[in-house]
């Protein structure tokens, strides 16, 4: 259905008797349909993921503010803090936080990793406390930032105190780096 | 719960891991706690539990004894431990500075290295 709202300016005094006229134009002017698409075809909007600040969008448990968007978190790394994030659902954070890496909004890089420098001898020397499926977050850790159960190993440092644990997976990167004895950031 | 000695699983150092392994001493025997696809659970010279490459040992194929516990998973990995130990729950504790699970833990070891002589 056609309805005068819809039509641009130069039609909207149109009457709409002359149906001819509408005919001929219709076809390059989308139609009103009533619905959010064909709002966005009459005005088209960029359909990227960024976000538009005070924005409210709908997530796992209902509205939330929005998070900067990811030129952003890119361009200041860690200015989003991860709490933020595991704040936000804590149902099913695996399949939430594999979204959120796929839309590029997590900076993985940073996630979890905190101000704690090692040493390249720490590193070296440092044990591994569990690997594989024998660490208990390694679902989470694979939906974040990918890799398979293998790739993955939950190491501290030998003989520095206090004590450091990290996971490490594929490429050597390190996460949810934390003193010995403190909450698991996953 | 009776013990058996077979129960004990020791595997011996031959080749240094990639990283870490600083508590272990070549050609040393050690005693495993714990077992997966492609590693061991050693008791180091410190008696920390850490896990290493299973090419690192003779022998490298071993299963877990009858009597560890045992757990799998659908893409075929496994965990097994040694239930002298406590498991895994007061390892984990213990490296994360548990100071009950710690003592637990070095007693329960202590306990089986004394039994193994």
């Amino acid at each position: 259905m056609v309805t005068q709202h819809s039509l641009p300016c130069r039609l909207k005094s149109a009457s709409h008797t002359d149906t001819s006229r509408l005919r001929l134009r219709t076809p390059t002017v989308p139609a009103c349909d009533g619905t959010d698409a064909g709002d966005l075809r009459r005005h088209p909007v960029p359909q990227d993921r960024h976000h538009r600040p005070g924005t409210v969008r709908r997530g796992p448990l209902g509205p939330r503010p929005l998070r900067p968007c990811r030129c952003t978190a890119r361009g200041r790394a860690g200015e989003i803090p991860a709490s933020d994030y595991f704040a936000i659902c804590q149902n099913d954070r695996g399949a939430l936080f594999g979204k959120l890496r796929q839309l590029g909004i997590i900076p993985k890089e940073k996630l979890g990793v905190g101000t704690i420098k090692l040493t390249p001898a720490e590193v070296s020397n440092s044990g591994v406390i569990a690997g594989n499926t024998d660490i208990d977050k390694v679902d989470i850790l694979i939906a974040i930032f990918g890799g398979k159960p293998s790739d993955w190993v939950k190491k501290k440092t030998v003989g520095r105190i206090p004590e450091i644990h990290w996971y490490q997976g594929p490429g050597g990167i390190k996460v949810g780096m934390k003193v010995q004895g403190q909450h698991d950031p996953f | 719960m009776i013990r058996f000695k077979e129960y004990m699983v020791f595997v011996t150092l031959v080749a240094r891991p990639e990283t870490g392994g600083t508590n272990l001493t070549l050609g040393e025997r050690y005693l495993a706690v714990g077992i997966n696809n492609d590693t061991y659970r050693v008791v180091d010279n410190e008696l920390m539990a850490f896990v290493y490459p299973r090419d690192c040992f003779s022998p490298s194929d071993l299963t877990p004894p009858a009597g560890w516990t045992l757990t799998s998973h659908p893409d075929g990995s496994y965990q097994s431990y040694d239930p002298a130990t406590g498991g895994k729950k007061v390892i984990m504790d213990m490296f994360d500075g548990d100071s009950e699970a710690t003592e637990e833990y070095l007693t329960r070891i202590r306990k089986l290295l004394a039994e193994s002589v």
